[in-house]
Formats: structure tokens, sequence, C-alpha cells
């Protein structure tokens, strides 16, 4: 009958047709190379990597170009990438003792000379977003072709972490300069292992593996940093055998993944912590342009200290999936010794007192039996890191529950860092995801920054930072830390909640992988399993 | 089309209210008649009325409270049970009662539902209606527009100008009205050319009555039946956009109980917790589909002509 | 004919135009379009001289001229975040969701043709009455979460197809079977009832008593006649299949224009906005066009001059 040859017909059709177009998409696996393709939650920025200071970018921008010195992998100190050995040959100077042959991988030499270039761009651009962690350099020297003099103002103690900070990338003075900074972060050239060979806007940027690495050639042929912002996604994907590793697995997929033969679960923290950014001002600022009038209860210290006492730090960091508690704003990769001096579980629990934020709520003057609370707003994005709107869900319940008005308002991811916390556009709370490095977390509470964002000022609290980031000798900088800390947490204008966890899945057929204390996900070490 | 056909032009003159007065009932008796005649109209009406009364009576029948999270309960299986009480459809990522927020959430497709088509609806006929009667250049102005708007397809323009005009519940329903008023226009622009010529209107100008009143007296009962019938179908639509815009996260506040966004939370976990975006999901279809099966019933009742047409 | 063609030329002219009206001020919604456009970060200096740099400054009517001028070159300006033009963005991601398009029409098409008309040649039969069912669930469905419910029966349980992006041919099947199946709900009810009008109809009587046989009659006068009322609502699908790629590309994460559209609308991405609205409503304007020139090839007996 026509109907049947007709669907025949028809059915063949639709075969030809999606086929022939089908083959014209290119096939990315080739049996040959090695491929390892990794699940990238964020947007990813320029490639010129000092403007940006977007973490995520930078597992990017590591594979491509070298800096000075690295953060080794397993957390102990630092490994020489660009520099083969350096010393610190006086209070001020650190001597760097470049790789001999060194060149970019469009053939430009990588010397002292350009080493001081790159130096020199990321402490005098101040439109970096990095421009103000690089002005602890008072001057950079050009010793010889391979010798390079690094000049603090003053003796500093977090010299070898912040050198081989975000900023630290070296990128080629000549190509840079002659193609210009914008063609530049769309074909950057590197001296890192890897080259960038192909990217897709927003969506797919690919790796491959450079023959002239001083270190040798990378196992892993191509390294491809594949877009997916869903974490669902993410985990289809790596069932489905299309990416090899995950940065975080939603909870009720781990038990399921850990058990696929072929995958590994792996969890290391990721030196990112969840706080609560509280707003203290109300006369300068950025925040003040888009809420000019209105008066935040939380510029009363005793209802900042409130919402501190009224949080469960445990109940929260069981709500975000897997993390650890703290009151002080200290991650597990940590240049100032051993984390369990600063992440009591005893202080952290004892810390969550009910009854003493009501106490706090009351002495700040609000009538709570009246149930006339102070309302605050508590800003928080749908996803960013990992659970932060069910995050923020519990902790407006649980100021909630000693007496505050919470208005909670959880905006789309994008448009949240875009509108809040970029923008600074806090109302009263916003839940945030902030790093921890020591040599820079006095320097946001410093009356330089908080005087024009928030327009407060401690006067001793300052001199202490101050004192800490020119401390060389350990012992007496963990004495003055113990001051610094009685501040951050009694002055509580940001509240830490607990460190993150990456809860990670990997195809743990093909590779051996061993994630970074530092939490970033960057694969110039990966090797292929034999 | 139904025309209601008067016998003779003097009847015209003293249309409303003179003929018999049938008592109050008369119409709902005919209504559920005919209801009864039509298994599909019938379990369209069903749906509707018991999707409005999940709505209106919400708290009082859900088994839980829609915003209680209970951590030491999170991600359960449907038909999961602990010392609270049954959780028919499982759980979600807060130890919420999936059933209860389906419940809960049934509140704002409604409200949005019928808002915005009621907006929309009302634009749209005053629209039609001064288009098709003036005819000439307000109708070429009225008809351009139309043109531009239906030429973009209608979640994407809805979309784009919530990205423009942020989220919020009043904003939402707003939008979807402000923007769907296209598809009324278009529809009693042409029923009204079709009425217009027709000899009790010319008698009705005939006899000097004036253009506002021959429009209300004479040209709205014939075209509003359109309007009705495509209002049942756009609160489908209406539906339907509501929960696309919640799910891409543009369309309520985040914290709204609503299917769209039920589906958006379950889609994080979709590898594991399945219940979290298949119920919400299945509210959805059933709504719309209600509204779809009584907009077909109507069309049938209401208009003959169009009957057995999509 | 040709008058016709003319005629619904300088129609589609003026729509074109009344759609750049929208898409114009539909940015200005909201008053001044920097309000939009500028990061919270932005003093008020830096925001004036974006003012100056975009125009925003000029009068409205000045404003839309230059707009309308740069948008017939392709010209929308420059994306904020990609910092790249935002024309060339989008036309990066236009054959992804072209190809998408495609292929869900033509699975809606060779599902809605065959069940349209069995079930109006077997009316009343339990297949009619399937079909019918299949239409209404179809339609009634939110596409979004069909995909969903794919991705956990053939990603997730079985694990045979990939439910993301576009980094293998399969991956283009479920977006299709998405988006094909609520096309084929909307194309099958209007298959059968215009087959079912046609049927109706005293030259297919005719035919039969001339002693045609069923199949020659169905193929080749009832079909035939029955095509312009589907070559029409397929035309007026397509626009729903265009929106619904939209939401279908976020749930696949197919790197098509409706994915770049939400992308860029969560950061404010205006321009990119702007240029894939208009090419939306452009594409969409252009298959109506040739639905409507389809008409007169299908149709002999219609004039139209």
């Amino acid at each position: 009958m026509a109907l049947k040859r007709y669907l025949r017909i028809s059915a063949v059709l639709l075969v030809i047709v999606l086929t022939t177009v089908l083959s014209l998409r290119p096939l990315s696996a080739q049996d040959e190379v090695t491929e390892f393709v990794f699940a990238h939650p964020g947007p990813i920025r320029t490639m010129d990597a000092p403007v940006t200071w977007f973490g995520s970018t930078h597992w990017l921008t590591n594979l491509l170009y070298d800096c000075l010195i690295w953060r080794a992998a397993d957390g102990n100190g630092y490994v020489g990438q660009a520099a083969e050995r350096w010393e610190n040959i006086d209070d001020l100077t650190w001597r760097f003792y470049l790789r001999e042959g060194l060149t970019f991988q469009n053939g430009e030499v990588l010397d002292a000379e350009a080493v001081k270039w790159n130096i020199d761009r990321v402490r005098s651009r101040e439109d970096f977003l990095v421009y103000p962690q690089w002005q602890f350099v008072a001057d950079v020297v050009v010793v010889d072709a391979l010798t390079v003099d690094v000049i603090t103002k003053t003796p500093y103690p977090y010299f070898e972490y912040d050198i081989s900070f975000n900023g630290c990338q070296i990128l080629p003075p000549d190509y840079l300069e002659e193609v210009g900074e914008e063609e530049f972060a769309r074909s950057p050239v590197g001296s890192g292992p890897y080259r960038l060979v192909e990217f897709t806007e927003s969506d797919r940027y690919v790796f491959e593996a450079w023959d002239g690495y001083w270190g040798g050639r990378p196992e892993v042929d191509r390294v491809i940093y594949q877009v997916i912002p869903e974490q669902s996604a993410q985990v289809a994907a790596l069932l489905a055998g299309q990416v090899d590793l995950i940065p975080t697995v939603p909870v009720p997929d781990r038990e399921r993944l850990g058990a696929t033969d072929g995958l590994s679960l792996v969890t290391e923290t990721s030196n990112r912590m969840h706080h609560l950014y509280l707003r203290v001002e109300t006369e300068t600022g950025a925040m003040n342009e888009t809420y000019p009038d209105y008066q935040p209860a939380t510029l009363d210290n005793n209802v900042r200290l409130a919402i501190s006492h009224a949080l469960d730090r445990s109940l929260l960091a069981e709500v975000q999936g897997s993390a650890s508690p703290r009151l002080l704003r200290v991650c597990s990769y940590y240049p100032e010794g051993a984390i369990e001096a600063y992440s009591d579980p005893a202080a952290v629990a004892d810390w969550y007192d009910p009854e003493l934020a009501r106490s706090l709520l009351i002495e700040a003057g609000f009538d709570l039996d009246a149930g006339a609370g102070p309302t605050v707003y508590l800003d928080a994005p749908v996803f960013q890191f990992g659970g932060e709107k069910e995050v923020a869900e519990i902790a407006a319940a649980m100021l909630e529950e000693v007496g505050f008005n919470v208005e909670l308002n959880v905006m789309d991811s994008a448009a949240y860092s875009e509108q809040i916390t970029s923008g600074g556009n806090n109302r009263d709370i916003m839940l945030t995801t902030l790093g921890c490095a020591p040599s820079l977390v006095p320097s946001f509470y410093q009356c330089e920054w908080t005087q024009a964002n928030y327009n407060v000022c401690v006067p001793e609290w300052d001199a202490i930072g101050e004192q800490i980031t020119q401390t060389v000798d350990p012992a007496a900088r963990l004495a003055l830390w113990e001051q610094w800390w009685e501040y951050y947490v009694n002055y509580a204008q940001t509240i830490t909640l607990y460190e993150i966890d990456n809860v990670m899945a990997y195809n743990s057929a093909e590779f051996e992988f061993t994630p970074r204390k530092d939490g970033w996900f960057t694969f110039r070490d990966l090797k292929v399993r034999q | 089309m139904s025309i209601r056909k008067p016998a003779t032009t003097a009847q015209i003159a003293t249309l409303p209210g003179q003929v018999e007065r049938a008592p109050w009932y008369r119409p709902v008796q005919r209504f559920l008649a005919a209801l009864g005649r039509s298994p599909v109209g019938l379990t369209g009406f069903i749906i509707i009325v018991g999707i409005m009364l999940l709505a209106v009576l919400g708290p009082a029948i859900s088994p839980h409270d829609p915003l209680d999270n209970n951590l030491r309960a999170r991600f359960m299986p449907p038909g999961f049970a602990n010392d609270s009480g049954v959780f028919l459809l499982g759980t979600d990522q807060l130890g919420r009662d999936i059933l209860s927020r389906i419940i809960a959430g049934s509140k704002v497709s409604v409200v949005v539902g019928l808002v915005s088509v009621l907006i929309a609806g009302v634009i749209g006929v005053v629209l039609g209606l001064v288009a098709g009667f003036f005819g000439g250049m307000v109708d070429a102005v009225i008809m351009r527009i139309t043109d531009g708007l239906l030429s973009i397809p209608f979640i994407i323009l809805v979309i784009a100008i919530s990205g423009v005009v942020g989220s919020g519940l009043v904003t939402l329903i707003l939008i979807l009205g402000l923007t769907g008023w296209v598809t009324y226009a278009r529809v009693i622009r042409g029923e009204v050319l079709k009425v217009r010529s027709l000899d009790y209107i010319t008698a009705a100008y005939a006899i000097g009555q004036r253009r506002p009143l021959i429009i209300l007296r004479h040209i709205l009962p014939n075209v509003i039946s359109s309007g009705i019938i495509l209002a049942a179908t756009q609160v489908g639509i209406t539906i339907l956009a509501e929960s696309s815009l919640s799910f891409l996260g543009l369309g309520v506040e985040a914290t709204t109980v609503t299917w769209g966004l039920m589906l958006a939370d379950g889609r994080q976990y979709i590898n594991s917790a399945w219940w979290m975006t298949t119920y919400p999901g299945i509210a959805i279809t059933i709504t719309v589909l209600g509204a779809v099966f009584f907009g077909d019933w109507l069309r049938d009742v209401l208009d003959p002509n169009m009957r057995g047409r999509s | 004919m040709r008058k016709f063609i003319a005629t619904r030329l300088v129609y589609t002219i003026i729509t074109v135009f009344m759609v750049s009206l929208i898409v114009f001020f539909m940015v200005r919604l909201r008053g001044d379009p920097i309000a939009v456009m500028a990061p919270p970060t932005f003093s008020e200096e830096q925001v004036a001289r974006m003012r100056t740099a975009w125009g925003f400054d000029r009068p409205v009517g000045e404003q839309y001229v230059i707009f309308l001028q740069k948008a017939v070159t392709g010209d929308f300006g420059q994306s904020i975040q990609a910092r790249r033009p935002a024309m060339e963005l989008v036309l990066e991601r236009l054959g992804n969701t072209y190809l998408l398009s495609l292929t869900s029409a033509l699975l809606g098409l060779v599902i809605a043709l065959p069940l349209g008309i069995i079930s109006a040649l077997k009316r009343n039969s339990w297949i009619d009455f399937l079909s019918t069912v299949f239409a209404s669930v179809g339609t009634a469905m939110p596409g979004f979460w069909l995909g969903l419910m794919l991705i956990i029966v053939f990603s997730v349980n079985l694990r045979i197809l990939p439910a993301f992006g576009a980094l293998e041919p399969a991956a283009i099947i479920m977006p299709t079977i998405t988006l094909g199946v609520g096309m084929a709900a909307r194309l099958s009810r209007i298959t059968r009832s215009a087959m079912l009008e046609v049927m109706n109809q005293d030259y297919i009587r005719t035919a039969y008593s001339k002693g045609l046989n069923r199949r020659s009659v169905v193929v080749q006068h009832a079909l035939r006649n029955a095509l312009i009322p589907i070559v029409t609502i397929f035309g007026l699908q397509l626009g729903w299949l265009l929106g619904g790629s939209v939401i279908v590309e976020s749930v696949f994460s197919w790197p098509g224009l409706g994915r770049l559209m939400i992308e860029s609308i969560n950061v404010r991405d205006i321009t990119v906005v702007q240029a894939g609205l208009l090419w939306f409503a452009l594409s969409f304007i252009l298959i109506n066009l040739a639905v409507d020139v389809l008409y007169v090839f299908l149709d002999p007996r219609i004039q139209y001059d």
C-alpha cells in the first residue's frame, strides 16, 4: 500500500539526509592521539593572562605559559618553570636563574628582558585585575640574559607565593607588541608545554602538546577544555565517555559514579571558601550608587555578630555537599602552616550560638518578642561552585530562626557575578566565593580598601595587617596573625562559612590523575595509564 | 463563524433586553449538558477545575509544608516515609516534599495563565475591533505591528524582553500579557471584517446609532466567541511559556515555588533523582492538556464552522 | 502571479522593517539602554563616555537611523563580553541551529504526514485515537521536559546516546527527537483535518466513481489538495520550532544560536541579543515567504493576478 511505501521512502530519505549532514561535521576522536577532555564549568575570559583574575581561566593559561616558578602540585613548596633555580640574596632581592635556550612557541627568545617586560607590565597597568597584587615589587633588574633580580619594597615573607600568583605568566613581548592585545587574546603564544590550537568562544578550547617544551613533550597529546556549565550534563557526559574529568559531582550521583567501572571518585580541597559578605557602609563605595538611601541593618556590629553566631556552619557545609566548616578565612593549601591550627572543630562548633545571636539583636535595639527583628537582604547565585542556592535558603532559615526577617534573592549565576559580586552591589548580605591567599587577605580589610568601599577604618587592625606582610620570622608572624584573626571574627565584615571540597570523578581506565593541592584544574602532569 | 441572525431590522433597534429573559441557571445548564456529551471537553473541564482547586486549596490539602526542608531526607525516592509522614513523590535536594511543591506550584501557573491571557485578550480584542471597524491607517498600523511581532517566535521575544526588564512574577505576567495580544488582534479583526458589512450593521448605521455603540452592541457579541476560543488555547501556551522562562531562570524569582523552577532544580540531579524532573513535567503536561481539550471543545460548541479544524 | 509575489515581497520588507523597530526599542524598554549594558562597576564618567561612544546621547530618531544603516551591513556593534562583532558570534552558531531545525522539521514531517493521513482514512479507529492522543500530549508537553526525560532514559539509564553538546554525530539525535515530536504533534492534527475535509469534496467522490483505486485517489487527488493547509501550518510551526530550539539547545548544550542568546541575555550582552533576535525573525519571515510562493505551485487552480 502507498502509505507503507511512503513511510519507507521517507525513512530512507531521513537517514540519508542525517548521515550526509552529520558526516560533514568533523569527528573529534582519533585513535593514535591520546586526548583528555575536561568539563569546564565556567566561562573562559581572555587568554591574555594578566587581564583576568578569573581563576578558572588560569587553569587554561597555565598549560600555555610558564611562570618563573610555580606552586608544586603536592602543595610542598615551589618548582621552577622558566627559572631553573632561585635564591633570596638579601632582605629585598630575589635572584632567578633562567633555563638556557628557552623560546616561545613562535620562536621568540624567552630571556631576562622578557621576564622584566612581563612583571613591569602587570605592576604598572592599573586596568589589570591583578594590578594590586603585584605592588609588592619595587623593581626588576636584568643582571644578564639568563639572570634577573626582583626587588621588593619591604622584606616580604610571601614572595614565592605571590611571584607565582595570577599574572605570573610570561608572555612573548615582541609578538604581543606586534599583533596588539586584542589579537593576542585570540591567538596567544606561550612557552608552556601546550599550544592553543583551536577554540570556539565559550565552548571548546583545544590544546596540543608542544615538542619544543624545555621539559620535553607532555605525555597526553591533546588537552581539551569543553565548557559544560550544567553539573548534570557533566555527569552525563562522563558516563557517556565524552569527557574524562568532571570537577564537581552532585551529591546524589556520587555513589553511582564511584561504583561505575572505569571511573573513580576523588575528593580534594578546592581552596575556595563560601562567605557571607556584609555591607557596613552607606556613604561611599560601589553599592552606594545602586542603593543610595538604603540603611543596612548590618551597619551595627552587634547585628553582624548576631549573623555570625546564628549560623550552624557544619550544617551549611553538609548542605553544600562536601565542605569543612571554618571560622577563619584559611584554606587547606596554606603557606602559613598546618590548617589544623586554624580550624579547631570545637571552636567552630562553639561559635554557633543562637541564644547569643538573639541577645545581640536585643542589645542592638530590636524588639524580637514583638517580631520586629532586623530586615536583611541575602543575595546569592543559583549555582557557582556547588550548592549556593540551597546554602542560601538554609542560611536564611537559620537567620530567621534567631529573629531576622530575611529577603532572599537568588539570581542567575552570570547575572549575579555581573551585578552583585563584581559590582559590589550588596544590600546587606551576599553569598560569595572567596580565596584565601594569606598575602592578600589583610589587604582586603585595610583602611585604603575599607574606607573607599565601606567608609570604615580600624587603624589598629590595619597596622597588624601591615606588619604581617613584612615580618619574615614565622613565629613572630604567627603571633601577629592571632591578633589579626581576633579582629576578623569579631568585626564580622565577612563571615567565613566553610572551605569547599572538589568532589571529582574521572576516567581512571585511561588516565592517572592526582588532583593538585591548590585546587586548580590544570593538566601539565597528567599521565596515561599503561 | 456563528452569527446571531436577527430576524428583521425592526428588532435590531430594540436589541438588548428585548428577548425573553431566561432564568439565570439556564445557560449554566446548557453548558453542563453540552459538556456532558463530550468526553474530551469534560476531561479538559475537570482538569482545569481540578488545578484551580489545587491552587486555591493548596495549603489545606498538601501533605507537607512545601518550604519545609529536612536535610536528613534529601533526594529520597517516591514513597519514602519517615516520622513526618509519607513523601509520595519523593523529596528534593533540601528534603522538601515534591508533591506539596507541585501543589503549591499550581498557584503560579494558574495566576500567570489566567491573568496574562486576560490582559492579552482585552488588549487584543480592543485593537482588533478598532482595526477591523475603522480600517484605513489605523488598521494598517496595527496590522503591521502584529506582522512584526508575529515574525519573532513568541518564546524568543519573551525571553529577550525578560532579559532586558528583569524577572519577577508581576513583570512576567505583564510581559506575557503585553506580547500575547497579537493573535487576538489578528483574529478579531478578521471576524469584524466579516460582520461589518452585514445588513443589520448597515441598518444600525442607518438608524443613526453611534459608532462606539455599534461596536459594543452589534459587533462585539458576534466576534467575542472567537476571542474566547483563542483565550482557552492561549492559556496552555502561556503556562508553557511561563515554565520555559522559569526553567531558564528568567521568569519568577528563583525561590518561588513553580513547576518550571522545580524542573530547573531537578535538572542538576537528573542522573540520580529522576523524580525531581519527572513529576513537575507531568503536572505541566496535564494542565496544558486540560486547557487544550477545553479549548477544542469550546471551539466545537461556539464555532460550528471550524469544527474539526485544528 | 508575478504581481502576487511582488506584493508579498513588499509586505515582507515592511515586516522586516517593523522587526527592526521592535528590536531597536526592546532594548530601550527600561529607558536608557546603558542601564542594561554598562557593568555596575562603571563610574558615572565611564557611563557617560560609553553613552557617547554608543551614540545613546543623540535623539532617538537619529539613533534608529544609525542602527538601521549599520544593521543593513550586518553591523550590530561589538559584543561587550567577547569583545568581537556581535554578528560574527551569531554567524558562528547559526549553522548549528539551522542544522537542528532542519533535522527536526524533517522528522516532524515524516511522522506527521503518514500519521495524519492514516487517521483521516481510518477515522475513529484505534489508530486514529492513538494519533489524537499523541497529538494532544505532544502539544501540551513542554519540549525541554521531553528532552530531560529522553536524557534520563537514553543517557542515564541505557547510556546509548550522548546527552550533551555536538561533540559527536549522535549528539543531534535527542534534540532532534525532542523538537521533532513537538512538530509532529502539531502537524499531524492539521494533516488529519485537512485530509478529512478534502476526502469529503465532490471531486474525490467523482474520482472514486470513475473507478480509480483508493491509492491513487488518496495520493494524487486528496493529498495533493490537502498539502496547501499543511504547508501553511508547517511554515507557521517553524516559528514554534525556532523558538523551541532556544530552550532545547540549552537543555542539550547544543552550541547553536539559541544557547548563545540565553548566555548573552544572562550577562546582558545586548548587541548579541539584538543580532540573534533579528536573525531568528529574518529566518522565520523568509520561510513564510517561501511558503507563500510555494502555494502558487501547489495549487495551480488559484489565480493570483
